[in-house]
C-alpha cells in the first residue's frame, strides 16, 4: 500500500491530516514535505489521523515529533487520533502516548486541550 | 526444525523495502503472527538504517545480512555488519519523559526494540556486528 496523506478543514479551526500506509523510510519519502507544510501556521489546531497507518518506525516517530515541535511553538496543538493497537504502542514506547485521542468526539466537543 | 531466512542488502537506503517485503512475505507463508512481522519490519528498518547511516567509515560499498529464524513460533533475527565495532545495546536510552520542546529528535529506533522484544544480544565475531533480538508470537 502507498503512503498517502489527505488534508481536510474542519469547523473551528481544526485541521485533519490523515496518513495512510507505512510511515517507514520508503513511506515518508512520499508524505513527509508535504506534512509538514500543513503544519506549518499560527495557533493550529492539528488532529493526525492515524487509522489507517499500518507501520511506523523511528523515522515516522521523528517526522510527528518535529511536527509536533512545530505545532506547539507557534502556539498550536496537535493530537493523534484513532492509531491502530500495534502504532498506539510505539506511540507510547515514544512517549508519545498522552497525545492519542479515541475518536471524533473529542474535536466536536473542543477537548484540543491536552498536554 | 527450524525454519530459516537469509537476505542480504546493500549498504543502500533503496534496498529496505525489499528486504521488509522478502521477510513478510516468507513470515506469511509460516503463518507468523502479525506481532512477529510487525517486530520483524521494524528491526530490519531499524537496524539496516543503523548500520547505513553510522556503521562504516568509507563510502564503497558493504554487505548486511539478515538472518531470520522461526522455533516454535518464537522469531530470531540477527544483522551482521562488517561496520566498525558498535554495541547499540550500550547507548543511553533516550528520556521519553522529557517536554516536547526539550526532546531530541531522533535516538528513538534502539529503544523500540528493546522495548517490542522480548530479548536483544550483541556480540562481535570475526570484525563483524551481529545484532540479535527474540520476539515471541502471540498464539
Amino acid at each position: 500500500m502507498s503512503t498517502k496523506l489527505e488534508v481536510s478543514d474542519l469547523q473551528g479551526g481544526v485541521r485533519i491530516l490523515k496518513l495512510t500506509g507505512q510511515l517507514d523510510i520508503a513511506g515518508l519519502a512520499a508524505v513527509e514535505t508535504k506534512f509538514y507544510a500543513h503544519c506549518g501556521g499560527d495557533k493550529m489546531k492539528v488532529q493526525v489521523d492515524l487509522a489507517a497507518v499500518t507501520f511506523l518506525s523511528s523515522l515516522g516517530i521523528r517526522m510527528l515529533l518535529q511536527a509536533l515541535k512545530a505545532v506547539k511553538a507557534r502556539g498550536g496543538q496537535l493530537q493523534f487520533q484513532n492509531p491502530q493497537p500495534a502504532v498506539t504502542s510505539t506511540l507510547e514506547i515514544s512517549g508519545l502516548g498522552q497525545l492519542i485521542v479515541r475518536s471524533d468526539d473529542d474535536i466536536v466537543a473542543g477537548k484540543l486541550t491536552r498536554e | 526444525m527450524a525454519d530459516q531466512l537469509k537476505i542480504q542488502v546493500k549498504n543502500s537506503f533503496a534496498e529496505i523495502p525489499a528486504a521488509n517485503e522478502a521477510a513478510s512475505r516468507w513470515l506469511a507463508e509460516k503463518q507468523s503472527s502479525p506481532t512477529i512481522d510487525y517486530l520483524a519490519n521494524l528491526a530490519i528498518e531499524e537496524l539496516v538504517t543503523n548500520c547505513i547511516k553510522y556503521g562504516y567509515d568509507d563510502a564503497g560499498e558493504h554487505t548486511i545480512t539478515i538472518e531470520l529464524e522461526l522455533v516454535e513460533n518464537e522469531l530470531k533475527l540477527t544483522v551482521i555488519d562488517d561496520g566498525h565495532l558498535f554495541n547499540p545495546l550500550e547507548l543511553t536510552p533516550p528520556d521519553i519523559n522529557l517536554p516536547v520542546e526539550a526532546r531530541p529528535i531522533g535516538g528513538l529506533g534502539i529503544h523500540l526494540l528493546r522495548k517490542m522484544s522480548d530479548r536483544m544480544e550483541y556480540v562481535r565475531v570475526e570484525a563483524k556486528n551481529h545484532l540479535t533480538l527474540w520476539k515471541r508470537g502471540s498464539v
